[in-house]
């Protein structure tokens, strides 16, 4: 059996099985193309608006990281700690406002003096 | 006047519909002869060209450059339906009785020889013997190196021509 018989016998056969099979309408499937490819800008707007929500996910997910780090961490405590401590410490202000500082569990400075005094003459 | 289409202006409507019918052929070749798949992966083929996502540069004829759209929205399909490829290559290996569809005769002898051959060698055979394509050309509508299509081209034949004096 030589080349050209063979080609032959293909042709036929890939001609056969190719007309057992009713051609689709050519303008039927190009014009239901035409307006699907309208829809690619919008489909590229959605694709847009969807990476500016995942990048600002993945911006928020690596900020939080960070804030919940050990470093971080402390540096929050840190301040948490000086905020509360200007708002108890003893000021100026409070020590002057109220009649007498024993609310902070210090020793009146008369009782001081009077013990220094007392101690004075063992010497 | 016939003009490029919008977002492939070296494209015209009137060439597009003369290799509609080729097209559509190879398209069955890939789809294991399924009319209704073989519709689909040319409405996808169309679709692809309109939008431009597919791009026609001049670099090959059109009807090359049509058939690698056909190949690879038949690909796409078939990765993305992995039970219908399952069916369709099962479709495919089964030699049809082909004397009820329109009553030609068909070689049901090579049918069953060309079944038994690996998908790439059929697929080079189609395009070369009956899309009347070049190597070179078979070579770009494939994706593959010339090399490649020279060597599954002779293998074919060499097997075929076996397995039909056997």
């Amino acid at each position: 059996m030589d080349d050209q018989e063979i080609d032959d016998r293909l042709r036929a056969h890939f001609t056969f099985a190719a007309q057992a099979q009713p051609v689709p309408d050519f303008d039927t499937l190009l014009d239901v193309a035409q307006p699907q490819a309208h829809a690619p800008q919008s489909r590229r707007w959605a694709t847009l608006a969807a990476g500016a929500l995942a990048a600002s996910l993945v911006v928020a997910i690596i900020l939080e990281r960070r804030a919940t780090s050990t470093g971080a961490a402390d540096a929050l405590l840190l301040a948490q700690l000086t905020q509360s401590t200007r708002w108890t410490a003893p000021s100026d202000h409070w020590l002057a406002a109220t009649p007498t500082n024993d609310y902070l569990g210090l020793p009146r400075f008369d009782d001081m003096i009077f013990q220094m005094e007392e101690v004075k003459p063992w010497f | 006047m016939d003009d490029g289409l919008e977002h492939n202006p070296l494209v015209s409507r009137r060439a597009l519909a003369q290799q509609h019918e080729a097209a559509f052929g190879w398209a069955l070749s890939l789809t294991g002869y399924n009319a209704a798949t073989a519709a689909d992966v040319m409405q996808q083929s169309y679709l692809a060209i309109v939008e431009g996502s597919a791009r026609f540069d001049a670099r090959s004829s059109l009807k090359t450059w049509l058939f690698g759209v056909v190949r690879n929205c038949a690909r796409r399909g078939q990765r993305r339906d992995r039970t219908e490829l399952k069916w369709v290559s099962r479709f495919a290996a089964e030699p049809r009785d082909d004397s009820t569809s329109n009553g030609g005769a068909s070689d049901t002898q090579l049918a069953n020889v060309l079944t038994t051959l690996p998908r790439r060698q059929r697929d080079v055979l189609e395009l070369v013997v009956y899309s009347e394509f070049t190597l070179e050309e078979t070579a770009a509508v494939l994706g593959i190196s010339l090399g490649s299509v020279r060597t599954h081209y002779h293998r074919a034949k060499q097997a075929l021509r076996a397995r039909l004096e056997s």
